[in-house]
């Protein structure tokens, strides 16, 4: 009978376990990460209407309009058919920087794509304001930018505190 | 960051090819080090957040291909399994935790799950015998070409180029003429066909003739979306110097749905058959099981598209659509001219997408109720025939661009014109690049359709 070379095999045993070590540290690491995601990330089940009804009741803006589609594209790159729900308020003059945009995103991959808009736009107005126009300038230094799950929300006013806390309480 | 963005196409892309080029000699590691950081500085700007549960995936998944394997070596079958058993458990399980909860999806958590599971079967089942190491196989799982949307690529058939990638002149050409094609294909056709269809969107209620122009738009935007983002991803795999099989062959020239599904999403289709199909028995089983077989294939294609009834309902129309073609119909439409098979094969796929664009089942039938005239405009009205003029020729070219016709005529014009033809060839890509970048700039951002994926 053909002798088997347990010593072979066995050599391999304490680098499997090793392995399987690895395996369980992995696991609890994973399983952490996702309950850490489902703290914080989880996407909210608010209608667009809901929230836009919420954040817009609850906020007072300054010599402000609705944009449209193209005006959404203009200001800020975004082609509204690719969100879920897409609303603007932009200056009616430029001398104005109040500004409330809220987004409601289809998947994770547009956040990026929104937060850098929301960035730039902010970077274009204090721009245009830096030396001359103090009090946008300063409104624009404490603009609210809230980006969580599927929700964006950007705002410029006076006062953001009842447009915030509209958008927390309604997400 | 995605392949149409500029950042991409004028920053990212050409630093990488020209790095990648300049450690062509250096040891086979060090590139695939750098391809790693790149793949992982492009995933994590589309989706930082996410980037430690899939860095994590990937470990927790290599150390159970790891021990099974030892274990199995070992002698100690019962654990090997259950080794493997528990990665790809968890694997499905944070899948379906992403698809069907309120966590927003990590993205290309469905495409890179496949390759997670990908990589414990085939070296379970001996598919291949290299196991990798940490570096090669990260570089499989985070590859940024085909991370995000596929296509989905089996380990066997990856892990064997890392160690030589293939970093040729015919390769870096070839690659960047089907990277130009997904492009064009991408910015030019589909966005477009994407305006055309949400114009009929837009019109609420529609003549029937509106539903119907809608759903031919939808079909060909997600078709050129899809595979121009594949082209693009298979081209940018070649110039790093790695070889990714087609994902799409003209699947609106089928002539029945079978053979629609040999040529649409080639490397999922591939991926479900070598990993539950076959597995299940395939059709090596008696009739009543391969039916079932066939069913559970197309159950879990629905679920993987998307957690509402809508997909699962997608994935049930084509899997009665493939069993009645596998077990009843068979040979006999042979008879019946090729064209207008494929006129059927095509309308049948085509009714399927409607499942596919709609939010749920309700918009689905809805939208159906509407090709059939529901909203009580008739067949065709003034909205019908203004969509149609405004859109002609995006759709001629958008029909020829489904069929091989560019594709021969250009084989044929090179062979006729030889070296000369190699120029013209040139100054047209560039065109097409500049056209396509042009439309890029002026029209803000449009997502991959499969991304939500």
């Amino acid at each position: 009978m053909k002798k088997i070379n347990k010593s072979k095999y066995m050599n391999k045993l304490p680098r499997a376990i090793a392995w399987l070590a690895g395996e369980a540290v992995c696991m609890i690491l994973v399983c952490m990460l996702i309950f850490g995601q489902f703290a914080s990330g989880r996407a909210s089940k608010t209608s667009f209407e809901d929230m836009k009804a919420a954040v817009t009741g609850a906020v007072t803006l300054t010599d402000t309009l609705e944009g449209n589609d193209q005006m959404i594209r203009r200001l800020y790159g975004l082609n509204p058919g690719d969100y879920e729900g897409i609303y603007l308020a932009y200056p009616k003059t430029n001398m104005g920087a109040d500004e409330l945009l809220l987004v409601k995103m289809k998947d994770s991959s547009q956040r990026r794509q929104v937060e850098d808009a929301i960035r730039q736009r902010n970077a274009v107005q204090k721009k245009n304001f830096d030396g001359y126009g103090t009090n946008q300038y300063s409104l624009l230094t404490s603009a609210v930018t809230e980006l969580r799950g599927n929700y964006a929300l950007y705002l410029v006013a006076e006062d953001t505190a009842p447009g915030k806390k509209a958008f927390d309480g309604k997400y | 960051m995605t392949f149409t963005s500029l950042l991409f196409l004028f920053l990212f892309l050409p630093a990488v090819l020209l790095v990648n080029y300049l450690l062509r000699s250096v040891p086979v590691w060090i590139r695939q080090l750098f391809l790693l950081a790149v793949s992982l500085l492009f995933y994590a700007w589309g989706d930082i957040k996410y980037l430690p549960v899939f860095a994590m995936s990937i470990l927790l998944n290599f150390c159970a291909g790891q021990a099974a394997v030892m274990l199995r070596t070992s002698g100690r079958e019962m654990a090997a399994r259950i080794a493997l058993a528990a990665a790809a458990g968890l694997d499905i399980a944070a899948l379906a935790l992403f698809k069907y909860s309120s966590l927003d999806m990590p993205l290309g958590v469905s495409f890179y799950t496949f390759s997670l599971l990908s990589y414990l079967f085939d070296i379970w089942q001996g598919r291949t015998e290299n196991k990798g190491n940490i570096l090669t196989v990260s570089l499989y799982m985070v590859f940024f070409p085909k991370v995000i949307s596929g296509p989905v690529i089996q380990y066997k058939d990856f892990i064997g180029q890392t160690a030589r990638p293939r970093l040729t002149r015919d390769n870096m050409v070839s690659g960047m003429h089907l990277f130009l094609i997904g492009l064009f294909k991408k910015v030019l056709l589909a966005d477009n066909l994407g305006t055309s269809f949400q114009s009929v969107l837009d019109l609420g209620k529609m003549a029937g003739a509106s539903a119907w122009l809608g759903m031919v738009f939808y079909s060909l935007q997600l078709y050129f979306d899809f595979s121009g983002y594949s082209d693009m991803a298979i081209g940018l795999a070649r110039m790093l110097g790695f070889q990714i099989d087609r994902n799409f062959h003209y699947p609106y020239m089928s002539k029945n749905i079978a053979d629609f599904w040999r040529r649409w999403h080639i490397s999922l289709g591939a991926w479900f058959r070598n990993y539950v199909y076959i597995p299940l028995g395939g059709n090596r089983c008696a009739l009543p099981r391969q039916i079932i077989n066939l069913a559970v294939v197309w159950l879990l294609t629905g679920i993987w598209h998307g957690n509402t009834l809508n997909f699962i309902a997608w994935g049930i129309w084509h899997g009665l659509l493939v069993i009645l073609q596998k077990f009843v119909i068979k040979d006999r439409a042979e008879a019946v001219p090729g064209p207008v098979r494929i006129l059927i094969t095509d309308l049948l796929a085509f009714i399927g997408w409607v499942f596919f664009f709609s939010p749920n089942l309700g918009s689905a039938l809805h939208y159906f109720g509407q090709m059939l005239g529901r909203d009580g405009l008739g067949a065709a009205n003034g909205a019908t025939w203004y969509i149609l003029r405004q859109n002609i020729l995006l759709l001629a070219a958008a029909v020829i661009g489904s069929t091989p016709l560019p594709a021969n005529l250009k084989k044929l014009i090179y062979k006729r014109g030889g070296r000369a033809m190699s120029l013209c060839w040139a100054i047209a890509g560039a065109l097409i690049f500049i056209l396509c970048i042009a439309n890029l700039v002026g029209s803000g951002y449009q997502t991959f359709l499969y991304f939500k994926f």
